[in-house]
């Protein structure tokens, strides 16, 4: 199930909700935890079990860890183990078959793919165990001996499916104890909506100039044309992510959970690394925590320094996808982010603000076309029509007419992806009241629209003429 | 600020609660017809359509498809999207003057060359002579109604005609189409040529394969229908003004039977009068589309005419019935024999291609051409 669907919004939520409050106060990890499977269960109901073998394995490999606490070598060999079945389910589920086409094509041979379907959010809720196994090894967190506490923090469908990547010690205490109070509820509402109207009304249709754009040929894109659907891709992307992660920050409020923040306004970055503290805050902090420092991380000769960077931004690229784009984008990344600790950002200081953004954005953008292009030739082709090296025009007739169509859609996108309105907020606090009642009307108008919108993506006319 | 947040709690509690409440209140509806489909309605759980996922589909399918006020919502975000300036939906432009128009999906030339060699190998080993009328789509000959910059279909009749082999007699009339633009040529909300679109084809095709169409005053104008919401309308489901739907009707009626071949069924008329009352009024020509149709007259002329089509000939062949003693019609997409056999068991003289520009470009069908 996904959150942005009348069924959810309408049927599963409320009713969540309604058991969640009106059922006895201390079955509520228990309401919650059913949730999750039925949640998780709801569209193929094959891979529960894959969860459930990965709750309750580290569950009782947490159990073991407490036990040997005191003996280092010991509880060190059992964080091993722990670390490779997990790492080995995820390899087998999502990476199998990158591993055999990769030896198929190196050694020529002819293995058979397993085509398995991803198990959903498994890239997520491992990463998740995980984290509370290695921090209960360098005793940063008491050990769960509560099954059930432990199977609704790895299973609480907030974000189960497109995290955020909530770390056990952000919640270890809510699990025991929480409380709801209206205020925080609000608050997540407001959330909710807005992260629904994200997808809904910005990424969704954002979606369609990108794809648009994609289904032009490459060599006959006019320079102009390339950047708009690049512009829409990254847009999309953004709001796609970012509007899950609102919903789940949302939701989790709404049932007395606080998380943390996953995106914070990542296209107003000066530079690359800031853009990697504002975009995915939850994977770039598992990775720093538990990859990168643990290596050494940067207190270290340069040359083991940038070894690390170079690990952690090929498993953050691979992270995203089973397939070796991915793991380009993540080393082009990498190789931005050395060149800034090396001299760059020194540089990047003495330069005008504007020219700051400008370079960032630019190499974001560049780094997307290798996001979503698993063919390297066909970013090749892109980025050579981005650099107007394909011999085509700056713009035609078909640029003309994406932009009278989308030109509204792009620069309320635009406004909604810089914090100009939070400043806004801030400076109206003498007239209050009024704002209030503005925002309160705004976030109804989002959900209108946004049902709007989820009900017409289920249309589904019977068209006579096309089969 | 608390009140705030109390206000939004109670706002979404209510918003929600109110379409439940109304989901479950409401009676169910069986048939869309906005949509031309049935609806989903309450799905029966059983232990092996919950562990298939068929149950959850359904669920789905059923609250969409029994949502409060559905065609309002969907017609809600039609509005929003032209309120930002969107001028295409879901493969329709937006034009002006209340004209929907077909918006080419795809841009490749490899199909449409694919098309254009299948129809000359066919033309050579054929023996008979062919011909070939590409007819426009309103997004070509209508431009001006099409919204600003928009981009019309890539396939330009007269880049085919040279592609051609020269054994194909070619018939462009979008000339003479041209000519009469301001006359209805198109429907607003549907992506077939009129009746008066057809007799201008009609008079082109005259030309070129030799017999003399009847003029205009030989012919009743009939309006049949003033309510048809046409293809594009369904498509994008953007409300908008109904079609009237026209026919021309010979003021000699001369006698003939249609046979609708795989259905073993016959009628005296083209006309399947009782698809006006249903939803795709355009299938009152010939009952829409059929494998195989045979139209058998009186007449000692002496050409049998083989029609290799798409939807577009059915409002023109009615026109041709006065100058050949049988007519068949055949459409490839769901003819699944040897064409050229079907020419020579039949004894056809001619053969008579009709598409309009976008199916040539992107139909499949056609490899059926050649012999296997």
């Amino acid at each position: 199930m996904i959150f942005s669907s009348l069924f959810f919004l309408f049927l599963f939520l409320p009713l969540a909700l309604l058991c969640y409050y009106l059922l006895p106060h201390n079955w509520r990890n228990g309401v919650l935890f059913a949730a999750s499977l039925l949640f998780y269960a709801w569209g193929e109901p094959v891979y529960i079990w894959l969860m459930l073998f990965s709750i309750f394995i580290n569950y009782l490999y947490g159990l073991l860890l407490a036990r040997y606490e005191k003996q280092q070598q010991v509880a060190k060999n059992i964080l091993l183990s722990a670390a490779a079945v997990n790492i080995a389910l995820l390899c087998f589920f999502k990476y199998a078959d990158l591993l055999l086409q990769s030896i198929n094509f190196v050694c020529d041979t002819e293995l058979q793919a397993l085509n398995l379907p991803l198990p959903v959010g498994i890239s997520f809720y491992t990463f998740q165990a995980m984290s509370y196994l290695i921090d209960l090894y360098r005793g940063e967190v008491a050990v769960q001996r509560n099954l059930l506490s432990f199977g609704t923090y790895v299973a609480l469908f907030p974000q189960l499916i497109a995290g955020p990547i909530v770390r056990y010690q952000t919640v270890a205490d809510q699990l025991r104890q929480r409380k709801e109070d209206i205020n925080s509820y609000g608050y997540g509402v407001s959330r909710f909506v807005l992260g629904l109207a994200k997808k809904v009304l910005l990424a969704n249709n954002l979606g369609l100039l990108w794809q648009e754009v994609q289904q032009l040929p490459a060599g006959e894109l006019a320079t102009i044309t390339a950047w708009l659907g690049m512009i829409a891709f990254a847009l999309q992307l953004y709001y796609d992510f970012s509007g899950y992660s609102d919903m789940a920050v949302g939701l989790g409020r709404m049932f007395g959970f606080t998380f943390l923040e996953n995106f914070n306004y990542p296209y107003i970055s000066q530079s690359i690394t800031e853009f990697w503290r504002r975009w995915h805050i939850s994977l770039g902090s598992w990775f720093r925590e538990y990859v990168y420092i643990p290596l050494g991380g940067s207190r270290v000769s340069p040359l083991l320094m940038y070894r690390n960077l170079l690990v952690v931004w090929c498993l953050t690229g691979l992270w995203h996808g089973a397939s070796w784009n991915f793991v380009l984008w993540g080393l082009y990344f990498g190789l931005l982010l050395a060149l800034e600790k090396a001299f760059l950002q020194r540089w990047l200081e003495l330069l005008p603000r504007l020219f700051r953004h400008l370079y960032a954005l630019v190499l974001i953008l560049f780094g997307w076309v290798l996001f979503v292009f698993s063919d390297l030739s066909q970013a090749w082709q892109y980025w050579q029509a981005l650099l107007a090296l394909n011999h085509s025009s700056w713009l035609d007739q078909q640029t003309l007419y994406l932009v009278t169509n989308y030109a509204l859609l792009l620069l309320l996108a635009g406004l909604a992806a810089v914090p100009w309105w939070e400043k806004i907020a801030v400076k109206k606090q003498r007239n209050k009241q009024a704002c209030y009642y503005a925002a309160a009307a705004a976030h109804l108008l989002l959900l209108i629209l946004s049902t709007a919108y989820l009900v017409d993506s289920t249309y589904n006319p019977f068209l006579y003429f096309r089969f | 600020m608390q009140g705030y947040h109390k206000a939004l709690t109670v706002l979404l509690i209510v918003y929600i609660g109110i379409f439940c409440f109304l989901f479950f209140a409401l009676p169910e509806r069986s048939f869309s017809a906005a949509e031309n489909r049935f609806l989903q309605t309450r799905p029966v759980l059983s232990r092996q359509k919950l562990l298939s996922g068929q149950f959850s589909q359904a669920a789905e399918k059923y609250l969409a498809d029994q949502f409060v006020l559905r065609d309002s919502w969907i017609r809600l975000k039609a509005c929003f999207e032209l309120l930002l300036q969107k001028m295409d939906h879901r493969g329709v432009y937006f034009g002006r003057d209340g004209y929907l128009l077909q918006k080419p999906q795809r841009r490749e030339k490899e199909q449409l060359e694919q098309n254009i060699s299948a129809v000359s190998n066919f033309a050579q080993q054929a023996g008979k002579s062919v011909y070939f009328l590409l007819a426009p789509v309103s997004a070509q000959i209508l431009r001006e109604k099409l919204p600003r910059y928009a981009v019309p279909p890539i396939v330009e009749p007269s880049a085919v005609r040279e592609e051609m082999t020269a054994d194909i007699i070619f018939v462009d009339p979008s000339a003479l189409l041209c000519a009469h633009k301001q006359e209805n040529i198109y429907y607003k909300t549907d992506h077939h040529w009129t009746s008066r679109g057809a007799y201008y084809a009609y008079q082109e095709l005259g030309k070129a394969m030799g017999f003399k169409a009847l003029p205009e005053d030989s012919f009743v104008i009939k309006q049949v229908s003033d309510n048809f919401y046409g293809s594009l309308a369904s498509q994008s489901g953007y409300r908008c003004q109904p079609d009237n739907l026209q026919l021309f009707l010979p003021k000699v009626k001369l006698p003939y039977t249609v046979e609708y071949v795989y259905r073993q069924k016959t009628s005296t008329t083209v006309y399947a009068w009782e698809h006006l009352r249903q939803k795709d009024q355009y299938a009152v020509f010939l009952d829409g589309n059929h494998a195989l149709i045979k139209i058998t007259t009186e007449n000692q002329t002496g050409r049998r005419l083989l029609v290799v089509k798409d939807s577009y000939a059915n409002a023109l062949v009615p026109f041709l019935i006065p100058h050949f003693s049988e007519i068949h019609l055949l459409d490839l997409r769901y003819f699944h024999h040897q064409v050229k056999d079907y020419l020579l068991q039949n004894e056809m003289t001619e053969i008579l291609f009709v598409y309009n520009t976008i199916t040539f470009a992107e139909e499949t069908s056609l490899r059926k051409l050649s012999s296997r």
